[in-house]
């Protein structure tokens, strides 16, 4: 079933367009990764599910329905800001019942909400902490709990890892894991790879506010990725390596890599990597280790994203 | 941590619950809970009382120091003035305070939630842009309106001292509430519009402060050089000063001047705020100053709130579609048509002259409402026993109600002044009639007495005499007529010179017997003698 689609999405600020047409598809259940660079428009779509926007042109669908004003988005969505803040004078549990209040949820249900999710975000022992005294992450679980109040199956996170310290980070990608357990929908905004490149199911790459890919991960790794990099270590004469690899065809750039590591590029499928390491132990070169280095989602999004923000 | 299943999936059936639970504001609640933390809140409050209450005891310093200055020890009763001047100098205090401390709480309200960031989060909940308004709005007043009541029992000393009636105290709180709604919304509506809390504060003072200030300069430039023409009223209708001058000017402690004297403030607040003026038929009295800036503060506030639960939308700021509207045009007009009937109604306490005092005196037409009718002394047409009906029932209403000392004071003896309206044209009752009258009074607690001058009766120590015997001096006014069955008589009571109280009285004819059945709406206390 299919969460989240959008078509034709548009937002125009004055001359500026922040979102282009943008055609959207995220399977429920999936942590979906957008990513790009800062002012690629990944907040404003981001708002615009969440309904705080109003599009120029398109239209949005969440769980099959047309939305069509802020009220009805709510509902099924949470959202937690890129930038937000938390109100002084306020205890932990009353953030949390305040936002509970909002979404009307009923009194005898109040409190036991408030429980679970700050169990959830681990701030049980914080319950009667003032908001402002709590770490940088810990306002960021709590952030992430208050757009959980009303148990919305569609969650928007803008940035939800900016700003913490790995430990908190570890942290956060735990919590989301654990939502899309639930079977929530996520969608996660970031312009940091790596942390996407670890747990998202699928991503899509935005720039200049055109959705330039988007799809699961792997297919994305696949789609962009015809050639691959080759690491090797060999145990001598690295020189002849290099240079019997420059004339295998399909090789670009050689080069040696930290230590007596050799990478290379090369455009070929499995077959052609299992030919070149047959051809350099024929040629008497005794390679020592031979493999691909891991997929990189940097490295990805650089090969999208070339020229356009150049 | 969780298991999914345990999370509350109670979405379908909180649906169901809204309509039946009444949940508070959630807004309220948040904001009560945080306001009322901590040691702030109640310092301001007990700052606010203690302030209060100086100013209070100063006041009373101050008219003591004044008496004694001017008159010595021989001044009379002040305890009337000291009272006027408490309520007038509470009143103007409470209303700056108010002024001051509005847009603090206010302006902060809906721009906070940007400067916070937490406008987005509030906006992708399900909360309607008019519950959050109405939230602000109810906790920042809620606040100053606990500030306002909290000073009731404190400003009820000036019931000690007496001169202010329950009615003026209660004039003035609606003023004061009024007010704070009304500059409460500007604050709400700027903070909205502007989205920055500086920005927002600094025009809600730039507005509340030309309210205050550039109608009464208006009106004072107007004044002095229009050569003592008097300008239009409608210039001070937005002044909240003016409007609490109008509640005090039917006091004639202040009217007189003496109350401006001694608080050292300029004449032009009240110059303009007064009610009763001259007419070339004889006093009439106006619609009270305060009476519009209600009416005028109540549409203000209303559009200004229809205003902010749009701008408060984070899309569609501007575009107001034709059924929001149409929605806030009708209630828009149900306020108008409210306000207009409410005048309509009580048009009749003000259109009409009454020939209160006697002689008219000179003025400016164009004080003189349109709608004012001579009213001709029609009381040769009435019997003498009518004539006695009517004025024994303002006796007993001015000595058993009205007097101000509280219900059935003994006083031993009343004076009944012979002589009927002012000194210009004043007439002596016939003996017939003080006969009548006496009659008519038989089953009076205290002595009735006719004197020819209430001088006679006044302790020989002008100005401020006491009245002889612990007694008191009853003035009466010629009988006049508002309609061809109500007739209006101008009463006072006199318990020394400058503690006095009056009233115009509406009379009917009920069961065959005249009755007082109302006054005009206006009555004045502790009036320097006539005489003099």
């Amino acid at each position: 079933m299919i969460a989240i689609r959008t078509h034709g999405l548009t937002k125009r600020f004055g001359k500026l367009t922040a979102v282009d047409h943008l055609d959207l598809v995220i399977e429920q259940g999936t942590l979906y990764g957008l990513i790009g660079p800062n002012g690629a428009g990944k907040t404003t779509t981001l708002r615009l599910l969440a309904g705080l926007l109003e599009p120029s042109e398109g239209e949005i669908y969440l769980d099959g329905q047309r939305v069509r004003d802020a009220q009805q988005a709510s509902r099924v969505i949470g959202y937690m800001p890129d930038f937000f803040g938390v109100y002084e004078d306020m205890m932990v549990w009353e953030y949390l019942d305040f936002f509970a209040r909002c979404y009307h949820i009923p009194a005898a249900q109040r409190q036991q909400i408030v429980d679970e999710l700050l169990a959830l975000v681990d701030l049980t022992e914080k319950r009667d902490a003032y908001v402002q005294t709590l770490s940088r992450g810990m306002r960021q679980r709590l952030c992430l709990a208050h757009a959980l109040v009303h148990d919305p199956q569609i969650l928007l996170l803008d940035e939800p890892a900016s700003g913490l310290d790995p430990r908190a980070r570890v942290e956060m990608r735990e919590l989301l894991r654990e939502l899309r357990a639930m079977g929530k929908t996520i969608v996660v905004s970031s312009h940091i790879l790596s942390e996407l490149a670890e747990m998202c199911d699928a991503v899509g790459i935005i720039e200049q506010g055109r959705l330039l890919v988007s799809a699961p991960l792997q297919e994305v790794y696949r789609q962009v990725k015809q050639d691959r990099t080759l690491r090797l270590r060999v145990l001598s004469d690295q020189e002849r390596a290099i240079a019997l690899m420059r004339n295998y065809p399909g090789i670009g750039e050689v080069y040696a890599a930290n230590g007596d590591h050799i990478e290379a590029n090369f455009v070929g499928d499995d077959a052609a990597t299992a030919a070149l390491l047959t051809h350099l132990t024929a040629q008497g070169v005794a390679v020592v280790s031979f493999g691909e280095t891991a997929n990189d989602l940097e490295d990805v999004f650089l090969r999208i994203t070339q020229g356009i923000v150049s | 941590m969780l298991q999914p299943s345990s999370l509350p999936m109670y979405q379908e059936d909180h649906e169901m619950k809204i309509k039946l639970h009444y949940q508070p504001n959630p807004v309220i609640v948040k904001e009560l809970r945080s306001r009322m933390r901590g040691w702030r809140a109640f310092a301001i409050l007990t700052g606010f009382l203690l302030g209060t209450a100086a100013a209070c005891y100063g006041l009373y310093r101050i008219v003591m120091a004044t008496i004694y200055y001017n008159y010595g020890r021989s001044f009379g009763s002040p305890s009337a003035l000291i009272g006027q001047t408490m309520f007038g100098g509470l009143a103007l205090f409470e209303l700056l305070l108010i002024c001051f401390i509005t847009p603090a709480l206010t302006t902060g309200a809906i721009s906070g939630e940007h400067d916070h960031q937490t406008y987005e989060m509030l906006m992708a909940t399900p909360l309607r842009p008019r519950t959050i308004l109405w939230g602000k709005l109810v906790s920042a007043l809620g606040y100053i309106f606990l500030l306002i009541f909290a000073a009731i029992p404190l400003a009820s000393v000036i019931f000690l001292f007496g001169g202010v009636a329950p009615k003026d105290m209660l004039k003035m709180l609606i003023i004061l509430v009024a007010t704070a709604i009304t500059y409460g919304m500007l604050g709400l509506f700027f903070s909205a519009l502007l989205k920055r809390t500086g920005r927002a504060t600094v025009l809600t003072y730039a507005v509340i402060l030309s309210t205050l200030f550039i109608p009464l300069f208006i009106y004072s430039m107007l004044t002095l050089t229009s050569q003592g023409r008097e300008p239009s009223r409608a210039i001070l209708y937005l002044n909240p000063l003016s409007a609490i001058a109008s509640v005090l000017s039917l006091s004639t402690a202040f009217e007189s001047g003496m109350f401006p004297s001694i608080l050292g403030m300029p004449y032009i607040l009240t110059s303009g705020a007064m009610s009763r003026v001259w007419g070339p038929q004889g006093l009439i009295v106006l619609r009270p100053l305060w009476q519009y800036t209600m009416a005028l503060y109540g549409g203000l506030t209303l559009v200004l709130y229809l205003l902010s639960t749009q701008l408060i939308k984070p899309v569609r700021r501007w575009r107001i579609g034709w059924r929001g509207l149409l929605a806030a045009l009708l209630v828009l007009a149900l306020y108008g048509g409210a306000a207009w009937g409410g005048f309509r109604l009580t048009a009749a306490r003000y259109s009409n002259a009454a020939s209160l005092m006697g002689t008219p005196t000179p003025v400016a037409p164009w004080i003189v409402p349109s709608g004012v009718v001579a009213v001709a002394k029609e009381e040769e047409n009435l019997k003498i026993q009518d004539q006695a009906q009517i004025y024994a029932a303002v006796v007993r209403q001015l000595v058993e109600h009205d007097s101000s000392f509280g219900e059935n004071p003994h006083f031993p003896v009343v004076y009944i002044v012979r002589r009927i309206g002012s000194d210009d044209d004043s007439t002596e009752m016939s003996s017939e009639l003080t006969e009548a009258i006496l009659e008519k009074l038989s089953d009076f607690a205290a002595s009735v007495e006719f004197v020819d001058d209430q001088l006679q009766v006044i302790a020989p120590t002008p100005p401020t005499g006491k009245v002889l015997n612990d007694g008191v001096i009853i003035i009466l006014g010629d009988i006049g007529w508002e309609d061809e069955t109500t007739a209006l008589v101008d009463g006072s009571l006199h318990s020394a010179d400058l503690v006095a109280t009056g009233r115009t009285y509406r009379l009917q004819r009920v069961d065959g017997v005249w009755q007082v059945v109302g006054d005009t709406g206006t009555s004045w206390i502790s009036q320097a003698n006539q005489g003099e």
